[in-house]
């Protein structure tokens, strides 16, 4: 709400600049309404709604010094085919400047299947790199300074298989769980709602996190365990308000789980992180992450009672990339991929992954990432972006805008938790249904050039379709993983592996934790695939509700 | 699995009955975004849609296919493997002896390569990620229109 001076002006300047202003093209902002042409001082922008960085509510960034006092982690999401082809990639991108690894696995991993079923061979190594085993994270980090540099284990549905398997191959190099620096996804209930990569119901999928969020904070505090996921939420069409609102209530729902199993929110809530899209809409995009920061420290200290400064402030990552990438002219995608990390700098991320220009077609190939990479680096060290915490604060147009954004993802979190929360709002479909309605409203708004994009529904010239060099798959993935999980079958000993799967399987009947039996289970060299089918006999599948 | 609008067949088996699509989902790939659109498209348009829901194999989608006497089975393949699929499905009809009661349709990211490709196997349409919805029914009336005169 503007102050009544900025209001009075504004209507007189509004009547004497009435012939242009009814000229003015209209343009639809990120909350789902037309943008007005100019934004004035706003009546309440007091020290709790803003305030200075590294303070409550966290609005202007969660350090006081913002990049000057360190840059975003950035790492991109890199993966594919086997362990030494990942292996490979990870160093060239270590020796280009990744300050890390972000590990994309294939989606038999995502789902829980070993490269040898059936379902899995056609996609083994294709979208991510295929693991089985322990002795794939032994290949996979070979030679790497596991212990100096930050991992990122991009795990959904099967994160705490994942964190077993890379935690028993680290154990084998003599590296201890706490040495471990970086994070997990380990968010399930985006499966459900978005991504789809789902395997149990939502709430044994919860009780997975539980497990996973109680074992990390007592063995990994170096470790980001909980990573909450908006990105799959957007990118399946959901308008930047759902994004927030259901990554949110997302939360909500393993806050209050952990909770009631009597953890301490101090304890867990310092190493959690979201993550969000940010497209061409940089400043709109930028006021989203800050509006998101003020709403989880006030969720924090208000719903939850969490006292701890680190419990308060939300560390963001960002993604940069996925349908915002077009197929025409993909090299158009740099300069797209430039306004998504302006935005999601400007809004004061910790992290980020920005996708290579060929998105559309294929994963990166080693050139496309180099410039993904160097995107990133050009904007931190060469822009003044950087230069300052929070370079957007007091703009009249992004102040507005956060409290816009605010005040809508607040809506649509109350509408979810009138219903009884997130996961009724997932089984009824609730959820679902306002994410495909946004996507049909938006393909709509792009077919008819309502949202324009360049080369695509705008000024589409002539140019054909490039004949991109795209990465080549490895179609021999699945036969290599094949034999080597022959031979591991063959060797392990079976009494041992019978008895862990036995011990597990007991386990997920009742309450215990079950991470230090699926550690058990990798070191007795059973696979992703045996350990997710196990638990699957006690906690079944989820079933899509009907649209 | 959904059903659409109006499932009972028995009437409508007139001319002017509305032509009924199975849109489904096949393998592990989770990109259920351009499905729901295409569905909710020629939903508009008057059509009967059924939606497989995510990771059908073969044998399901044509089951499902059979089950509901649709006239057109749409593939939606967003992980690159279109070819190999839209090829399961189609072993999977001829095992049945069932290829000519369908017309099949493809969705994605498709190369024109592999479009023709696609063609050259048995399929009736291919569409891009940037399909003009306005000609998805559209196409889908003159295929359907095809099949029947044969």
């Amino acid at each position: 709400m503007p102050t009544s001076d900025a209001q009075d002006q504004l209507a007189s300047w509004r009547e004497a600049n009435a012939r242009v202003l009814a000229r003015a093209s209209t343009r639809l902002g990120l909350v789902g309404e037309p943008l007005d042409v100019v934004y004035v001082p706003l009546q309440d922008p007091t020290p709790d709604q803003i305030g200075l960085p590294g303070e409550f509510p966290f609005t202007r960034s969660v350090y006081p010094a913002g990049y000057r006092d360190r840059l975003w982690q950035m790492r991109l999401y890199s993966g594919f085919g086997d362990a030494e082809s990942t292996n490979q990639r990870w160093r060239f991108l270590l020796d280009h400047g990744n300050m890390g690894v972000s590990a994309a696995f294939d989606l038999p991993t995502q789902v829980g299947l070993d490269s040898d079923e059936p379902q899995a061979a056609p996609e083994a190594g294709r979208v991510g790199v295929a693991v089985d085993c322990v002795r794939d994270f032994e290949r996979m980090f070979d030679g790497l300074p596991v212990d100096k540099m930050g991992i990122s284990l991009n795990a959904h549905s099967t994160a705490p298989f994942v964190l077993a398997l890379f935690l028993v191959a680290m154990e084998r190099r003599g590296i201890a769980p706490g040495q471990i620096n970086g994070s997990m996804t380990t968010d399930v209930l985006k499966d459900y709602v978005a991504r789809g990569t789902w395997i149990y119901p939502p709430a044994h999928g919860i009780r997975l996190v539980g497990d996973v969020l109680e074992y990390c904070s007592r063995e990994m505090p170096a470790f980001y365990p909980l990573v909450i996921r908006g990105p799959d939420i957007r990118d399946a069409g959901a308008t930047p308000i759902q994004e927030v609102a259901f990554a949110f209530a997302n939360a909500v729902t393993y806050l209050e789980y952990a909770q009631k199993r009597g953890l301490d929110i101090d304890a867990i809530a310092t190493r959690l992180s979201a993550q969000f899209y940010y497209y061409g809409d940089f400043l709109q995009e930028a006021a989203k992450t800050r509006a998101a920061r003020r709403i989880w420290a006030r969720l924090m200290r208000d719903r939850f009672g969490a006292k701890e400064r680190s419990s308060l402030l939300l560390r963001v990552t960002a993604s940069v990339g996925g349908t915002h990438f077009q197929v025409h002219e993909p090299e158009t995608n740099i300069v797209r991929g430039t306004l998504g990390c302006l935005g999601a700098v400007l809004g004061g991320c910790q992290g980020m992954l920005l996708a290579g220009y060929d998105e559309a077609f294929d994963i990166p190939t080693e050139d496309t990432a180099r410039i993904a990479l160097r995107t990133q680096q050009i904007v931190g060290y060469e822009s003044d972006a950087t230069a300052v915490a929070d370079p957007l604060g007091g703009s009249y147009f992004v102040e507005q805008v956060t409290d816009d954004i605010e005040a809508r993802v607040l809506k649509a979190m109350a509408e979810i938790d009138q219903m009884g929360g997130s996961v009724v709002a997932i089984e009824t479909g609730h959820m679902q249904r306002a994410i495909a309605k946004s996507a049909y409203q938006q393909e709509l708004r792009e077919q008819s050039g309502d949202k324009p994009i360049v080369a695509v529904n705008l000024h589409k010239g002539t140019t054909e379709p490039p004949e991109l060099v795209v990465h080549a798959p490895d179609g021999r993935v699945a036969e290599r993983q094949r034999q080597q999980l022959e031979a591991l079958r063959r060797d392990r000993d079976t009494t041992t592996a019978q008895a862990a799967l036995d011990r597990l399987r007991g386990a997920a009947v009742g309450d215990d934790n079950l991470m230090p039996l699926l550690m058990d289970c990798a070191r007795a060299d059973l696979t992703l695939g045996e350990m997710v089918s196990t638990l699957r006999t006690v906690f079944g599948e989820f079933k899509e509700p009907g649209l | 699995m959904t059903t659409g609008q109006g499932a009972n067949r028995s009437e409508a088996t007139s001319a002017t009955a509305p032509i009924r699509v199975l849109v489904a989902k096949l393998g592990l790939d989770g990109h259920d975004r351009g499905a729901k659109v295409v569905a909710h498209t020629l939903r508009d348009a008057g059509m009967e849609v059924i939606y497989t829901g995510l990771r059908q194999t073969a044998k399901d989608v044509v089951a499902i296919a059979i089950d509901e006497d649709v006239d057109v089975i749409g593939l939606s393949v967003l992980s690159g493997a279109h070819v190999a699929l839209a090829q399961q499905v189609l072993d999977e009809l001829d095992l049945i002896g069932a290829v000519g009661q369908f017309s099949i349709v493809v969705g994605g990211t498709i190369s024109v390569r592999d479009a023709a490709v696609l063609r050259e196997m048995g399929v009736g349409e291919v569409f891009g990620v940037r399909s003009p919805l306005e000609e998805l029914p559209v196409r889908l009336v003159a295929l359907v229109a095809a099949k029947n005169a044969r």
